[in-house]
């Protein structure tokens, strides 16, 4: 590999702070013209948030939402759930924890990506529900699914195909 | 699997197809969870412009995620500023995409935490090796390049 043509991430973090995240990413070992098409996808990206490439940049963040739904809390989660993010649902599920509903539903069906970090949350989640809450997760593609599975989470935690389902079943 | 080379198209058509794709590679990237997710991005838009699919990118990313993640959380205890480095390949003629993370720290013992990271890597990957050393830690994973990987290309 030849790191004189990569670009250096500390000028990147640099960029992204003055441009926002969707211009922060510019690390590939390509020629010139390629490198520059990217920069103009980029800037792209900047204008308009409905271009194709737009789906990574625009999920840097973790967004949590709150609701409730009879005896249910359920929280919302989308974006990417990474060891960036993780402490973000960490908070937001100890915080619904803290009136002891019945019944707590993570629905991550909205989650774009899901490393380990993620996972540890869950697992900690299970444990902090305790015998008070019903902890259920919400989770419909590869993205989430398959982690729970290779990890074997899938049999620890209760994994629902849709929110519907998750608030059906008594 | 069986081989099937007089019906699938060779690696100089998948070439033509969807454009070469110089290898990806980035040195120095500071230890430091912050500076991950635009690697992963990054790394994601170059598999997917070597035509690799949706399915098979979100395998690597996150395989490679991980290593990344192992690197910022064990390689440099301390905090002192560490980096590494991660290099990608896509070899359409060897059938094969690999990831290399190295850095040049010293792994802790793994702890359980840790332990979901690497069943990770290692259930995601086809081939994953890693190389601890006095000079750093290397992590090595591949996959193969099934056809199926391959975005169908049509014309006229």
């Amino acid at each position: 590999m030849d790191s004189r043509r990569c670009v250096r991430i500390a000028e990147l973090a640099v960029e992204s702070a003055i441009i926002g995240p969707a211009a922060g990413v510019a690390v590939l070992d390509l020629d010139p013209p390629a490198r520059q098409q990217l920069v103009e996808d980029r800037m792209d990206d900047v204008g308009s948030s409905g271009s194709p490439t737009a789906r990574d940049e625009d999920m840097d963040d973790l967004r949590v939402t709150v609701e409730s739904r009879g005896r249910a809390i359920v929280l919302a989660v989308a974006g990417e759930l990474d060891m960036l993010t993780a402490n973000q649902l960490q908070q937001t599920i100890e915080s619904a924890l803290e009136s002891h509903p019945p019944l707590l539903i993570v629905d991550l069906s909205k989650v774009e990506f899901m490393a380990s970090a993620g996972m540890n949350v869950l697992l900690a989640a299970k444990e902090a529900a305790g015998s008070t809450t019903q902890l259920r997760l919400v989770a419909t593609g590869n993205v989430t699914l398959r982690p729970l599975q290779i990890t074997g989470l899938i049999d620890y935690l209760a994994v629902f195909k849709s929110l519907d389902a998750a608030l059906r079943e008594s | 699997m069986s081989s099937r080379s007089g019906a699938q198209p060779g690696p100089a058509a998948v070439d033509t197809l969807h454009g070469e794709v110089g290898d990806f590679g980035c040195a120095d990237i500071p230890s430091t969870a912050a500076g991950l997710p635009s690697i992963r991005h990054a790394l994601a838009a170059w598999a997917r412009r070597a035509g690799v699919n949706d399915d098979l990118v979100d395998q690597v990313v996150l395989a490679t995620y991980e290593a990344m993640a192992n690197v910022v959380r064990h390689a440099y205890p301390h905090n002192g500023g560490g980096t590494f480095d991660v290099h990608a390949a896509y070899r359409a003629d060897q059938g094969q995409l690999r990831v290399i993370v190295s850095d040049r720290g010293r792994w802790q013992r793994p702890s359980t935490r840790t332990g979901y990271g690497l069943r990770l890597i290692k259930a995601l990957a086809a081939h994953t090796s890693v190389a601890p050393g006095a000079a750093g830690t290397t992590v090595q994973m591949s996959w193969p390049l099934l056809s199926t990987n391959r975005q169908p290309a049509c014309t006229g």
